[in-house]
């Protein structure tokens, strides 16, 4: 930088009287209270939300304490006593146990396609099963619909058929896109059901495959199919009036 | 001295709120045999929500025969208890569809169906797709509604291989979980109702399995904690 320039330079900066060198003007401050405007608002908003929020979450658990003064009342009204309460819990635990089946009961799992042969809390043996598809078939000359699903409830074994023949209802030649024969005979097939067949009512069997591969897989049409050996088993076992729980 | 009369006091006061405790307990379990006992009696499936032991229990004529772990529970309000509910409605984000079975027309020839492809090198082989309603089928994430209105939303753990839409969506549920809660309380409030709702976290295939047979008109009760 030349001399030129610096007394240039310096002949721009604010001297004192006494030749001293003095700060530069400040600028007056520019009050900026109304920034604050929003900024309020905003915490007013949020604390009300937040307001809002915990009167909903006390509506939502007020009550939660009150549960603990549940009691029971006798006949005149007044709550019982807790040695009587224990005993009438008791009790009816016992009457519950008495509804449970006596003996040996089945139980099929239709999510799983898993049958099991238990005695009250013991699981005997599991068996690996084909239940219902959940398919639709929709007759399309008379309409008629039937939905290929494994009955859910408790059933009973009603009948015991050794070599069962298979009496093929209507939609099994619906679905075939096959016609409906007039003839009965036309309707019997002694090689679809397996060895045995164990009736549990409406129609529905516990009974053999040919489609051994696909057990394990819900593809029948509402029946609980076995494999030769679990089938055997269970036939076996089971006797009529055996209850039957499907879920 | 001063410890000794501590102590007194302590024990005075403690023993009759124990007490009170127990009786709570007992009516509380009595409640409960009575509901279950009429449920048994019908010989029909119903279940228990028991949120004591954290377990879900299929049971028929007083029997268990099956048994769903619960992972996690979070609740809001509280049903009344030792009251059997029945479920009014079940709802999911994707509903199982049932499939219709096609009738072969006997002119039309039919078609091979490609094989299917092999599984790449390290994934697990996957059970061929059957025209059938599976367990597979059924979702994972959905509401049960009961008569009295009292919510169970069912959830499951967020698989290793979630989306990050999935993951989203699970983290915003997770979080605005008390926000969104109050918020439906208040409302309810002004409508002069109440609102119950309890979470519940199962494994992905115990949540299957509750939608697969916990069916619309089931009966169940809930022993809360």
């Amino acid at each position: 930088m030349s001399t030129d320039d610096q007394k240039h330079w310096t002949g721009s900066r604010i001297v004192g009287l006494q030749g001293q060198e003095l700060p530069p003007p400040q600028k007056p401050r520019r009050r900026r209270w109304w920034l604050w405007v929003p900024l309020g608002l905003i915490l007013l908003a949020l604390t009300a939300f937040a307001g809002v929020v915990a009167y909903g979450w006390h509506l939502g658990n007020r009550h939660v304490d009150s549960q603990a003064e549940i009691s029971v009342k006798d006949d005149k009204g007044k709550p019982v006593a807790p040695d009587k309460l224990a005993a009438a819990n008791d009790k009816l635990r016992k009457k519950l146990a008495a509804l449970a089946p006596k003996g040996q009961y089945v139980v099929i799992d239709t999510a799983n396609n898993r049958v099991y042969l238990r005695d009250g809390d013991r699981t005997l043996r599991e068996m690996v099963a084909s239940c219902g598809s959940g398919n639709v078939l929709v007759d399309p000359v008379g309409g008629r619909t039937w939905t290929f699903d494994t009955p859910r409830g408790q059933f009973q074994v009603k009948s015991k058929v050794n070599n069962p023949v298979w009496i093929k209802p209507d939609w099994a030649f619906i679905e075939e896109g096959e016609p409906i024969p007039k003839d009965p005979r036309e309707r019997a097939d002694a090689n679809v059901m397996g060895d045995y067949a164990l009736g549990i009512g409406n129609g529905y069997f516990i009974h053999g495959t040919l489609y051994k591969r696909l057990l394990g897989r819900n593809v029948s049409h509402g029946c609980v199919r076995l494999g030769d050996e679990d089938l055997e088993f269970l036939f076996k076992t089971a006797v009529l009036g055996t209850k039957v729980i499907i879920y | 001295m001063r410890l000794l009369a501590t102590l007194l006091l302590t024990i005075l006061f403690w023993v009759p709120a124990a007490a009170a405790d127990d009786v709570a307990e007992l009516a509380q379990t009595n409640r409960l045999l009575q509901a279950e006992f009429e449920l048994a009696k019908s010989q029909k499936l119903y279940f228990i929500f028991d949120l004591q032991a954290s377990e879900i229990l299929y049971k028929v004529s007083g029997v268990t025969v099956a048994r769903l772990p619960i992972l996690s529970l979070r609740s809001w309000g509280r049903p009344a208890d030792g009251i059997a509910y029945t479920l009014a409605k079940r709802t999911a984000r994707k509903e199982p569809q049932r499939e219709q079975i096609a009738i072969p027309d006997g002119r039309e020839e039919e078609k091979p169906t490609p094989p299917p492809a092999p599984p790449k090198p390290g994934e697990p082989p996957k059970a061929p797709d059957l025209q059938a309603l599976e367990i597979a089928d059924m979702p994972t994430e959905y509401e049960l509604q009961l008569d009295d209105g009292t919510l169970l939303s069912i959830r499951s753990t967020l698989p290793e291989n979630a989306s990050f839409q999935e993951k989203l969506r699970y983290y915003k549920d997770k979080y605005s979980w008390f926000i969104s809660r109050s918020l439906i309380s208040l409302s309810q409030h002004r409508q002069g109702s109440s609102y119950n709702e309890m979470r519940l976290t199962l494994p992905e295939r115990e949540a299957r399995m509750l939608y697969w047979s916990f069916q619309e008109g089931g009966r169940c009760l809930v022993h809360w904690p």
